[in-house]
């Protein structure tokens, strides 16, 4: 039992996927917030198993499973709180928090710094993140809270939307995952792999109540599911830059991979093969991504 | 007055001595671990740069150590271990730069001295116990420097600094061998 529970793909893959699958088939009822929170499960149980829940000290990779767990709820209150504010810009409120979230993570060595490569650094890692976090959180279509009424993006159907989503999601989580393992952060690439696993496991309770229940309104991620994977994504992205081998290049290549998602070439009826050619056509920015990787870290060896 | 105060200063002026005080040498001092690896063999490691001082003073049997060990300096003879060391799945050197040893109570002995002081790594300061031998102090031979060096060892569990990954298939106990010699200012 030990073993299995040490062993990197269980604590990155299976474990994630599982507790994320069982609480969004029963979380269900409880409405707008069950996907994020099973999102945001499934990533803790892979916290758990790697490096424990302990905050102290507070180094950098403390700070970005703290935010990673505690923004999305954060976003959601400031929903309840102010709904007209985030009607209008979900996407720039997940960017501004992401940006300063990322600076933050990143202050001990930016503090160290200075002139143009202080600003060069806090500008790399602030961009990215707020464009991983704007990106992501703008594919809900502009509303804060997807099930409300008001108007709707029209010229998407709800499972091309869907498509996007998952498809921009899993993309740029695998990537992430990669190109973080091959530039010699194990861990940052086993948080990125839960949130990928994690994802996979709700864009799959979702496709199976749209189908076993004609329920087309689950077809839609909602924005705290987004944004619970967009902080992981963006700020493990914007780390590793800093404290793996990452080059900030490769950076520029993983944040279109939610971009990219947006072209309209994914037509097919089938959900299933929707939201598979989606992420395809999602990872194609990935791919270079990670040969710019192995170019600048080597490859990887055990 | 005057005349009172200098033969004052005069006979008390011998019994007051100061330790003496030493900078590490770089070039000759390295901290070596070895820890197993996934219960198949054991690995070997060091840091390469490392600077400090210490004092020390045999007639009162005090002394202090003060060192500082760049963390990006680790060496396992293969790169790209090394860079998952540095990485912040281990050592994170970006993060923290320094590894830190600071001294607050040296005993000397016998066999050498046993030193108790704190170790800072990763931001985590834990009191750990150095035992060393064989203090050997004398003259550079090409330099003409008063030079004392010695070799120190003790344990210490990774864990107990933050540095949990793979745990337990990497093992927890690291073993500590440190070479020292240290120049008189």
């Amino acid at each position: 039992m030990q073993a299995l529970l040490a062993h990197p793909a269980f604590q990155a893959a299976v474990a994630p996927f599982l507790v994320t699958l069982v609480l969004a088939l029963f979380l269900r009822r409880w409405g707008l917030v069950w996907q994020g929170l099973a999102l945001i499960a499934g990533l803790l149980v892979t916290v758990w198993l790697t490096t424990g829940l302990s905050l102290q000290p507070l180094t950098s990779t403390r700070k970005i499973i703290l935010c990673s767990l505690g923004l999305p709820f954060l976003a959601l209150l400031v929903g309840f709180l102010n709904r007209r504010a985030t009607q209008i810009l979900p996407g720039l409120l997940a960017a501004l928090l992401l940006a300063v979230a990322a600076i933050w993570v990143a202050w001990p060595v930016l503090s160290r710094q200075h002139g143009w490569a202080l600003w060069a650094m806090a500008g790399q890692v602030a961009v990215y993140a707020a464009v991983v976090g704007g990106a992501l959180l703008s594919l809900t279509g502009g509303r804060m809270f997807a099930n409300e009424g008001g108007r709707s993006d029209a010229s998407l159907t709800a499972g091309a939307r869907f498509a996007q989503q998952g498809g921009a999601i899993l993309a740029l989580a695998i990537g992430t995952g990669a190109a973080a393992i091959i530039g010699a952060s194990a861990l940052y690439g086993q948080l990125a792999f839960a949130v990928a696993a994690s994802t996979g496991a709700l864009l799959l309770a979702a496709l199976l109540f749209w189908q076993w229940k004609s329920e087309e309104s689950v077809a839609n991620l909602q924005p705290m599911a987004l944004l619970a994977a967009a902080v992981p994504l963006g700020l493990l992205g914007a780390a590793a830059s800093i404290y793996a081998k990452l080059p900030a290049i490769a950076l520029l290549f993983l944040a279109c991979a939610p971009l990219v998602v947006r072209i309209p070439l994914v037509s097919a009826a089938n959900p299933w093969l929707r939201l598979t050619l989606a992420t395809l056509l999602a990872s194609v920015p990935v791919v270079p991504a990670l040969w710019l990787t192995w170019q600048a870290a080597g490859p990887v060896s055990f | 007055m005057q005349r009172v105060l200098f033969l004052i200063g005069t006979l008390v002026l011998p019994l007051t001595t100061w330790a003496d005080a030493y900078s590490i040498d770089p070039a000759h001092t390295y901290p070596n671990f070895t820890i197993n690896h996934l219960g198949f063999s054991t690995l070997h490691g060091r840091f390469g740069k490392t600077s400090g001082s210490l004092t020390m003073d045999r007639a009162k049997g005090t002394g202090s150590v003060d060192i500082v060990i760049e963390t990006a300096s680790i060496n396992t003879g293969f790169a790209k271990r090394d860079d998952h060391l540095r990485s912040p799945d281990f050592f994170n050197a970006a993060e923290f730069p320094e590894i830190t040893f600071k001294s607050s109570k040296v005993t000397f002995n016998d066999k050498g001295a046993t030193v108790v002081g704190d170790l800072t790594m990763k931001g985590v300061t834990k009191s750990v116990t150095l035992d060393v031998d064989s203090i050997n102090c004398g003259v550079h031979p090409f330099n003409k420097k008063q030079v004392c060096g010695f070799n120190a060892t003790g344990h210490i569990k990774r864990s107990d600094f933050g540095i949990k990954y793979a745990l337990p298939a990497v093992g927890d106990d690291l073993n500590l061998s440190i070479e020292v010699e240290a120049v008189k200012n």
